[in-house]
């Protein structure tokens, strides 16, 4: 229910940035448990690899 | 119908020293016009009535042909074309067309200026005033002055 | 999770092993258990938070957890095994989760854990082979997430606070906890900082013109931040602001003696409102005809043109055009009207060339005539301009003074409380309008704040396109730009649909919650609709939609919470057991039929420890048919501890 609203909301985004949010938002959800997460490293990470796309 | 239509062009200029007068007439709530095509279509139409185009010094873009609302603003600046003389091949050209407008509204622009924007009062008020008193055929303020201030 | 079963191995009161089964979700999804205070309800309580979550989930320290009796009767250093395994099941998965705690006897009066406790959580697949579950703790927490679980495994007693007043931060953390928004906020605040750190990289690399923007735009961004921070304040500021004048209003209401005042006044203050908002619209299309009035100006040029345009034509002095068609195929065919040849590169066809330039093709008259329907339709909306004017403007002086004769009637009223014999009626009509006055203001700044934020929302977009334009000279930081630009839209776009998220969650909720309480709520009851306000608070409204502060019983309250927590439940999709310890405990009876009746419906599983007394009755009988395995905890005085007897039917 909550990932159908959130897709929904990110319909007319920009393809990329809609990857990049999707996949940190998973990111985020998997370490929101964890002591002191260290995101950024995923997060720049996410982020590469979606520029090196085509 | 278009097709008739040669010398296309898709901006619209106006006398770049006016453009922040443009601003102060469609900026914020208040403002008495909600669109700069709107601005220039009533000089341009009290320029009309003056009676003489005044060519541009310094253009200044102010909007593209696409803001002209096609069933009203079109045909009125192919009358205004059109002109006192009827000229026929006016028409089918884009670029006279609007150069003739600019011209008109730059002409009509300082009366535009004159009734608005330098008398006392709200402006959105004066502009009313404004457009009653030339529908029932009194002439604007500037009309009966000699000089149009430049 | 679908729990299937619970077994205790030597846990508090509980000798030996015992277990508990829990009736599946189906018709008959309630387990039930009783027992006395004293009994072992809680013990069951801890068990199941203990072993899903360990040592530092519950308050008992761990030394304490093991039988007594188990530990009495254990020789010296002979290990001790304190366990809670409870059987589940997650979206067709078998799990199988184990905690296991070890203590030794020392000597006859003291004991020592081995350590902290030891957590295994087994997959079961279908042909019965089981495998461990890696990093099992992190795989509990999505199933069902610690901070979330005291909403669904609680004290009945307990669950009140959501709906008592001041506990706003309570409800919007379980929404932020069950809806995950604290996801969507981390994800925002850390993808900002990453955008922020490329920004950093770029400038450093980048020169001349670039760099300026760069740093521009980093101080209206930072700007921006600010005034965002501030426009968030002041709208709490509002919003607290707006809820004690409702207090206020409230509290006159109360007085008899001014009531039929106070409503008048509420009442015209709500046409006010209504007018006022009318009046906007009136403004607003006032303003679009008088800025496209100039087509008053126009009748002059526009029937001269007419006549021009009619009086050519009449004259044939519009071009019919010598069809440019015409012309194209004389040049194909290569053959003139006359029957010459046209052959290629001769005068013949030079000439035909010519003409055809200046050919207008057919469509010229076309053209012509419709302009000239185009310019009478003009013609008609000059006409028509200065009496639609005139009536715009005359509906705008008749709203204005509407608007006049309401804020007047509204004034007298105002006096009349301030000059009122009752002295509570004075005070409080001063500090009401003092606190109105003070919303003002308030009003005020938000609407300045807001318009600040919309200016500087537009600098940064200018910055941002001129970054644009500026990097598409510079190449040399296309790599880090491209990532920039990328986070920077990230987060952007994680902040923009943040809002949208939050408020369709909370509008989903209160329609879910709403459902639930009125199904659950007694009839009775002077309640009839509920609201979670933006806020987040929770509030039950009475049938003059006036919110109930503090009429509400207790009970009402847990009801109130519970269709709060059921509602929040069914729109996260998280799937768990309800499991309340003493829910009926201070509930009036009438309602507890009622809740008896409809609580099995709003969950999957439901498992109620209840006191002896609880539950008997209308309410027993009312519960008998959901009621799919029922328990009894015997205590013996003697031993010290609980045996779980079943109940059968």
């Amino acid at each position: 229910m909550l990932e159908k609203k959130i897709l929904e909301l990110l319909q007319d985004a920009d393809p990329k940035v809609r990857s990049v949010v999707l996949q940190v938002l998973s990111a985020e959800q998997a370490k929101l448990y964890q002591q002191k997460p260290r995101v950024s490293e995923e997060i720049r990470q996410i982020i590469e690899a979606e520029v090196r796309k085509p | 119908m278009d097709s008739a239509i040669k010398d296309r062009r898709d901006s619209v200029y106006i006398e770049a020293q006016y453009h922040p007068l443009y601003k102060e007439l469609t900026d914020g709530a208040e403002a008495p016009f909600e669109y700069m095509k709107d601005v220039f279509m009533t000089a341009l139409l009290l320029g009309y009535r003056l009676g003489k185009p005044k060519p541009l010094e310094k253009r200044h873009m102010i909007f593209k042909i696409s803001a002209f609302n096609p069933s009203v603003d079109l045909p009125i600046l192919r009358a205004v074309a059109l002109g006192p003389s009827g000229d026929i091949s006016a028409l089918t050209s884009e670029n006279r067309t609007l150069t003739l407008a600019e011209e008109y509204a730059n002409a009509g622009f300082a009366a535009l200026r004159a009734e608005v924007l330098d008398r006392p009062g709200l402006t959105v008020n004066n502009l009313i005033l404004l457009l009653q008193r030339l529908s029932e055929g009194e002439p604007s303020a500037s009309e009966v002055a000699t000089t149009a201030d430049s | 999770m679908k729990i299937d079963n619970l077994r205790l191995i030597n846990f508090r009161q509980y000798y030996g092993e015992q277990a508990i089964r829990f009736a599946p979700d189906g018709p008959r999804n309630v387990t039930v258990i009783n027992g006395n205070n004293g009994a072992g309800k809680t013990s069951l309580f801890l068990a199941l938070n203990w072993c899903l979550y360990g040592d530092k989930a519950i308050d008992t320290p761990i030394g304490e957890l093991t039988n007594k009796r188990a530990l009495f009767e254990a020789a010296p250093n002979v290990e001790v095994q304190t366990q809670v395994q409870l059987r589940f099941r997650h979206k067709a998965m078998r799990y199988v989760a184990t905690r296991t705690l070890v203590q030794y006897k020392v000597d006859s009066s003291s004991w020592k854990a081995l350590g902290k406790s030891d957590f295994v959580l087994l997959r079961v697949k279908s042909g019965g082979a089981a495998e461990q579950v890696a990093n099992p703790e992190a795989v509990i927490e999505t199933l069902l997430p610690s901070n979330v679980r005291s909403y669904f495994f609680f004290d009945g007693e307990k669950i009140e606070r959501f709906s008592s007043p001041g506990h706003e931060t309570d409800v919007k953390e379980a929404i932020r906890n069950v809806l995950q928004i604290e996801v969507l906020e981390r994800a925002k605040e850390h993808l900002d900082v990453v955008a922020k750190e490329y920004q950093k990289e770029l400038k450093a690399q980048a020169t001349g013109k670039l760099q300026e923007v760069l740093v521009e735009e980093e101080r209206t961004r930072s700007t921006l931040d600010q005034a965002k921070i501030k426009l968030s304040g002041l709208l709490d500021e509002e919003r607290a602001a707006k809820r004690l004048l409702q207090e206020l209003e409230e509290r006159l209401v109360d007085v008899k003696a001014v009531s039929d005042s106070v409503e008048l006044r509420h009442d015209l203050e709500e046409q006010q409102k209504a007018r006022e908002a009318e009046y906007e619209q009136l403004q607003i299309q006032l303003r679009g005809e008088v800025s496209r009035g100039y087509v008053v100006l126009a009748g002059r040029v526009c029937d001269q043109a007419i006549e021009l345009l009619d009086q050519k034509r009449k004259r044939g002095q519009i071009p019919s055009g010598v069809r440019e068609v015409l012309i194209r195929d004389l040049l194909t065919s290569r053959q003139c009207i006359c029957g010459r040849d046209v052959a290629p590169h001769s005068r013949a066809e030079a000439e035909l060339q010519s003409l055809l330039e200046r050919a207008v093709s057919s469509e010229l008259e076309d053209f012509v005539s419709q302009l000239t329907s185009s310019l009478v339709a003009v013609n008609g909306q000059a006409g028509r301009f200065p009496v639609d004017l005139r009536n715009r403007l005359e509906a705008c002086r008749k709203t204005e003074g509407e608007l006049e004769r309401l804020h007047d009637q509204i004034e007298r009223i105002s006096e009349k409380l301030k000059d009122s014999p009752l002295e509570q009626v004075v005070g409080l009509e001063r500090r009401r309008q003092e606190e109105a006055q003070k919303r003002e203001q308030l009003v005020g700044d938000t609407a300045v704040t807001r318009d600040r934020i919309e200016r500087l929302q537009q600098e940064l977009k200018g910055l941002e396109d001129r970054r644009e334009t500026v990097k598409q000279q510079e190449r040399k930081s296309e790599a880090i730009y491209a990532k920039y630009q990328l986070a920077r839209k990230a987060a952007d776009k994680v902040e923009s649909i943040f809002e949208d998220f939050a408020s369709s969650m909370r509008r989903a909720i209160q329609t879910e919650a709403r459902t639930i309480f009125q199904s659950l709520i007694s009839k009775a009851t002077q309640f009839s609709d509920i609201r979670l306000t933006d806020d987040y608070r929770l509030e039950v409204l009475d049938r003059w939609g006036y919110a109930a502060r503090l009429e509400m019983s207790a009970g009402e309250r847990q009801v109130l919470s519970l269709s709060f927590i059921a509602g929040m439940a069914k729109i996260s999709g998280m799937e768990s057991p309800l499991v309340m310890d003493t829910p009926f405990g201070r509930l009036y009876s009438v309602h507890r039929e009622n809740i008896v009746e409809h609580l099995p419906d709003l969950t999957g599983q439901l498992a109620l420890f209840v006191q002896d007394e609880e539950l008997h009755g209308a309410a027993r009988r009312k519960l008998e048919p959901r009621i799919g395995v029922e328990y009894s905890l015997e205590f013996d005085h003697a031993t010290g501890c609980t045996r779980i007897v079943e109940v059968t039917q």
